[in-house]
């Protein structure tokens, strides 16, 4: 038996009400490790790539990875998959809590819903006990009231779903678990709604096993060593959470502001991490098996936002609802953070969207009539507050919005497209690329669109987060193209990996933990024997199958790796990047020769053959 | 003379009070002379927290910006300032 891994998983069929439970594969298990891994290949091998993403063929995977449920450090992650029904590729989310482990506690490691209910249905789970139950009660309810209606019915149940947004399929709406934490840029939200499914609750009362005790306590103590000593995970996540970047990155210029107009905002500071220790923080939370606890619990005490609560806000959602909207507000920007957990509306794509329709307000592309009525200027935080609810119930100019950034700027035309921030279909994150232009490489060439995770390499080219196993070292210079190739690759193969393990990625973020000590861990929970290269090798294999996916199966091109006209094409205004673009096409094509692709973009075919996807090579030239 | 404007984060603004502070200097001074006077006005503290312990060069991963450029990319600690200069010290920060 390996190790790590609750070796089953449940495969559900929505429109029959069928539930099968079957064995792991050992070869899925040590080719794809699990989380992303798992969901690449299941994709390729049972998705047909014409299938609607929001109709019943589509797949809904939600798994774990072998350190899920483990004391490994911040254990407690659980991801979806999905074909994107804002993005129509690939799609992804990593998740963080308590349901994750959970799931594993109760027997399985991966659930495949399949098909659609012909009723709004929620799935129970009891260890051996699995049933599709009539959600009559909960559909049209926030998440927020959702778990608790749940959590009544069953004690010490831990419960993902969806809110309204996923509801009314609002494409870029999330899943939401433990009523605070959130998963599935792309729309992961809107692919369960079309399900007709609200939620999945589950408790279990299962072990896990790890094959070499003695030998993971070590790999434990040597990881928490490294965590508890690098000021990333020992001072500033635990301190400032991912807030403290606020102030930081809009003094490098690369905080977005005004839909991305420019990377400096002038009033930081009153929306960072220290002002927000100062007012709103009450404490800090944090998930499954967690020693970093980077997590804001907050509370607005006065003012016309006096009584929110919720977990956050985030950096993302910060920038998201406060620069990007040319807000200032952090009473009001956590207002919109805890209606967009409420609604179950992703927040970093719902922010952006705002963002857009306040640009195009401004720019007389959008009427007030056409606004809801409302005056759509950047900084008016009430109208943001007003129009996201709009959003999450397919309102007026939110219907519209509601599509997702890029199907947005083709209903309303206008020129409205060079005002879209997305790559692929998917809305940018807050990180301005002119200012950091390995940031606009990985953006542009990430497996899920505009994706600010794979890697987040501004650790390093801003944050002169280096580390000595992978080789990145000194200060590189974040605003030329020269190196940031290589940067890209090299740190997209680590937070891929940690999307297949089960951890969070703020353990690799900032390069606390080596690829060697993630193999020592891997290792000792499974007693598959990997060293660093392992890591690195089976990362690149999943991220090489995920590409396969949007080039082979979804048609994906080098066309589409690219980034809006405003990037690459006016300059910034102001900061250190001031009369800067970003340099795409000389990085990306340094990328490609470093990742083995084609000139389209494409894996070739010695590059599949050498990672053991042979499979895809068959399809290849079809 | 000139005026530049120092901009402090995190646990330097517990240190300072203040997270941004407006300094007149002579002409010609450059980053280390902006320092020591910084050092002077809030303390050792400051020193020992912006400061490795020999002295000579940043704490690990604290970084200093002359208008969002990292100094290490310009001359360092004689990086020359100059009138209207935005001098951010950051502490390590991190997030994603």
């Amino acid at each position: 038996m390996i190790g790590g891994y609750a070796g089953k998983y449940l495969d559900v069929d929505l429109s029959t009400g069928k539930v099968d439970v079957r064995l792991l594969d050992k070869e899925m298990v040590e080719k794809y490790v699990g989380g992303g891994g798992f969901i690449a290949k299941i994709l390729w091998d049972q998705l047909p790539p014409n299938a609607d993403p929001l109709g019943w063929e589509n797949i809904l995977i939600i798994t774990t990875g072998p350190m899920t449920a483990t004391l490994a450090p911040t254990g407690g992650s659980w991801y979806v998959g999905f074909k994107s029904p804002a993005t129509g590729i690939y799609g992804e989310g990593r998740g963080g809590g308590y349901f994750g482990p959970e799931l594993k506690f109760a027997g399985y490691d991966t659930v495949i819903l399949r098909g659609r209910s012909p009723e709004p249905v929620y799935l129970y789970i009891e260890d051996d006990k699995v049933e599709i139950l009539p959600a009559d009660e909960l559909w049209g309810k926030d998440f927020f009231k959702t778990v608790d209606m749940l959590e009544e019915k069953y004690k010490g149940v831990r419960v993902l779903g969806i809110g309204p947004a996923g509801e009314n399929l609002v494409k870029f709406a999330c899943l939401m678990s433990d009523r605070y934490r959130a998963a599935g840029r792309g729309g992961a939200g809107a692919v369960m709604g079309s399900k007709n499914l609200k939620a999945i609750a589950v408790r279990g009362s299962k072990d896990i096993n790890v094959a070499d005790k003695e030998g993971f306590i070590k790999a434990l103590k040597d990881a928490n060593k490294t965590i508890f000593e690098h000021p990333a995970t020992a001072k500033l996540l635990p301190d400032y959470g991912t807030s403290s970047l606020v102030n930081g990155m809009s003094a490098f210029g690369a905080f977005p502001t005004r839909n991305h107009r420019s990377g400096v905002f002038e009033s930081a500071e009153k929306i960072s991490g220290e002002t927000m220790a100062e007012t709103i923080l009450v404490k800090t939370r944090g998930c499954y098996s967690c020693n970093i606890k980077c997590t804001r619990y907050t509370m607005v005490r006065e003012g016309e936002y006096a009584g929110v609560e919720s977990e956050g806000p985030e950096y993302e959602t910060i920038n998201a609802f406060g620069a990007r909207c040319g807000i200032d507000n952090l009473e009001a920007i956590a207002m919109a953070n805890m209606n967009a957990n409420r609604l179950g509306l992703e927040t970093i794509s719902t922010g952006t969207l705002i963002a857009f329709a306040m640009e195009l307000y401004e720019e007389g592309l959008l009427s007030k009539d056409e606004c809801n009525g409302l005056e759509l200027n950047f900084g008016n935080h009430q109208a943001m507050n007003r129009l996201l609810e709009d959003i999450a119930y397919r309102r007026g100019l939110g219907d519209i919005l509601a599509e997702g950034v890029k199907e947005a700027a083709v209903k309303i035309g206008r020129g409205s497209e060079k005002y879209a921030m997305h790559v692929k279909g998917l809305e940018l994150t807050a990180t301005e690329p002119r200012a950091a232009q390995d940031s606009g490489l990985g953006h542009a060439v990430a497996s899920r669109g505009g994706d600010h995770l794979r890697p987040w390499s501004p650790a390093y080219t801003l944050f002169s987060f280096g580390s000595e196993e992978l080789g990145l070292g000194g200060t590189p210079d974040p605003i030329v193209p020269d190196d940031k190739a290589r940067v890209v690759a090299l740190m997209q193969r680590v937070s891929t990996f940690t999307d297949m393990n089960g951890m969070c990625k703020f353990t690799v973020l900032c390069n606390t933990l080596a690829p060697s000590q993630l193999a020592h861990l891997y290792t000792t929970i499974t007693g598959i024997s990997f060293t660093a290269e392992d890591v690195m090798q089976s990362a690149a294999r999943v991220w090489n199958l995920q590409r396969a996916l949007n080039t082979i199966k979804f048609g994906i091109t080098s066309a589409d790796d690219t980034l809006p006209h405003r990037f690459l094409n006016e300059t910034a205004p102001d900061g250190p990047a001031k009369g800067k673009v970003v340099e795409l096409d000389k990085m990306k094509k340094e990328y490609y020769s470093l990742e083995g692709w084609d000139d389209n973009g494409v894996p070739r075919r010695e590059r599949i053959l050498e990672l053991g996807l042979d499979f895809v090579a068959e399809e290849l030239g079809k | 003379m000139i005026t530049v404007t120092v901009r402090l984060m995190g646990n330097l603004i517990k240190i300072s009070g203040t997270s941004s502070i407006q300094m007149r200097m002579e002409d010609g001074v450059v980053i280390k002379d902006l320092l020591e006077e910084i050092f002077r006005l809030y303390g050792e503290e400051m020193r020992h927290q912006v400061m490795d312990s020999s002295g000579k060069e940043l704490a690990p991963y604290y970084k200093i910006l002359v208008n969002g450029r990292n100094f290490n990319l310009l001359l360092g600690f004689d990086t020359p300032l100059q009138e209207g200069q935005v001098i951010h010290i950051m502490p390590p920060i991190a997030g994603g």
